[in-house]
């Protein structure tokens, strides 16, 4: 795992549903900063999705293979230094999962993840 | 505006491996073809692949790159730096890509009203697609057509 740590899980509730969530926190040196940019640099968008899906290969180790990803929207830019929060809560259908990052309280990421087939897992 | 040679450097912000274009091979007002490659030391390569995914900074990165070419025709400046405000409908024909392999990268706009655009994207290899989405990005600066 490159940014989550599998004792960090924690088990909750959001709006009701239930919730599988991680805090991590983004190293400043972490190579995902390298060249995105030089003089500012900010979390490439495509590295939330790795994030939840690191997430999702932790509830589930045989993740079926990811074949769309829908609705995904960054709200907030993610820099190094920053501390997170990776929450992961079912989809629609038993196919899809829910993800949301936030930081300090406020939402940065959140997107659906959708599997060629159902979960095993929760 | 079209088969015109250009160093990345000029139009993309990225550098090292996080510069995943290598070539625009056309452009014009509404659309890039480009060629793109995955670095085997990409950070989010395991095991020799890349997670298919990554296609989307692909397709942004063209996205840019066409941003900055139009632009530029107006406004002389550096590389357009543009965020990524949305991903729509990305969908995944396998869950990796190859890494040093070279990929056919376009761009199309389907919308535009400045600061913000949508483009319809998609990344192949061999002529087959791989990677389709449409990505929604926001650009500060002088609007096109200022």
């Amino acid at each position: 795992m490159r940014f989550l740590r599998p004792s960090d899980r924690q088990s909750t509730f959001i709006a009701g549903v239930p919730s599988e969530s991680w805090h991590f926190t983004l190293a400043a040196n972490d190579p995902c900063f390298s060249g995105h940019f030089e003089d500012d640099p900010v979390l490439p968008g495509v590295v939330h999705v790795a994030v939840a899906m690191e997430a999702c290969t932790l509830l589930n180790p045989g993740l079926p293979a990811l074949v769309a990803v829908e609705d995904l929207r960054f709200m907030r830019p993610l820099l190094p230094g920053d501390q997170c929060h990776v929450a992961i809560t079912a989809g629609r259908e038993s196919v899809s999962r829910r993800f949301e990052i936030l930081c300090q309280g406020n939402a940065a990421s959140r997107g659906v993840l959708v599997f060629a087939g159902p979960w095993t897992g929760r | 505006m079209s088969r015109v040679p250009v160093l990345l450097r000029e139009l993309l912000p990225h550098t090292g491996t996080a510069r995943l274009l290598t070539a625009v091979v056309r452009c014009d007002e509404t659309s890039v073809t480009a060629v793109g490659e995955i670095p085997a030391a990409h950070p989010l390569v395991r095991d020799g692949q890349a997670p298919a995914f990554l296609a989307i900074e692909l397709g942004a990165q063209a996205a840019a790159a066409m941003e900055t070419m139009t632009r530029r025709a107006e406004h002389p400046s550096g590389p357009v730096r543009g965020r990524l405000v949305r991903v729509r409908d990305a969908r995944f024909v396998h869950d990796t890509l190859p890494v040093n392999t070279p990929l056919d990268v376009t761009a199309h706009v389907v919308a535009l009203a400045s600061p913000l655009a949508v483009y319809r994207i998609s990344v192949g290899l061999g002529g087959v697609e791989r990677v389709t989405a449409t990505l929604s990005t926001y650009v500060a600066g002088p609007p096109v057509g200022s």
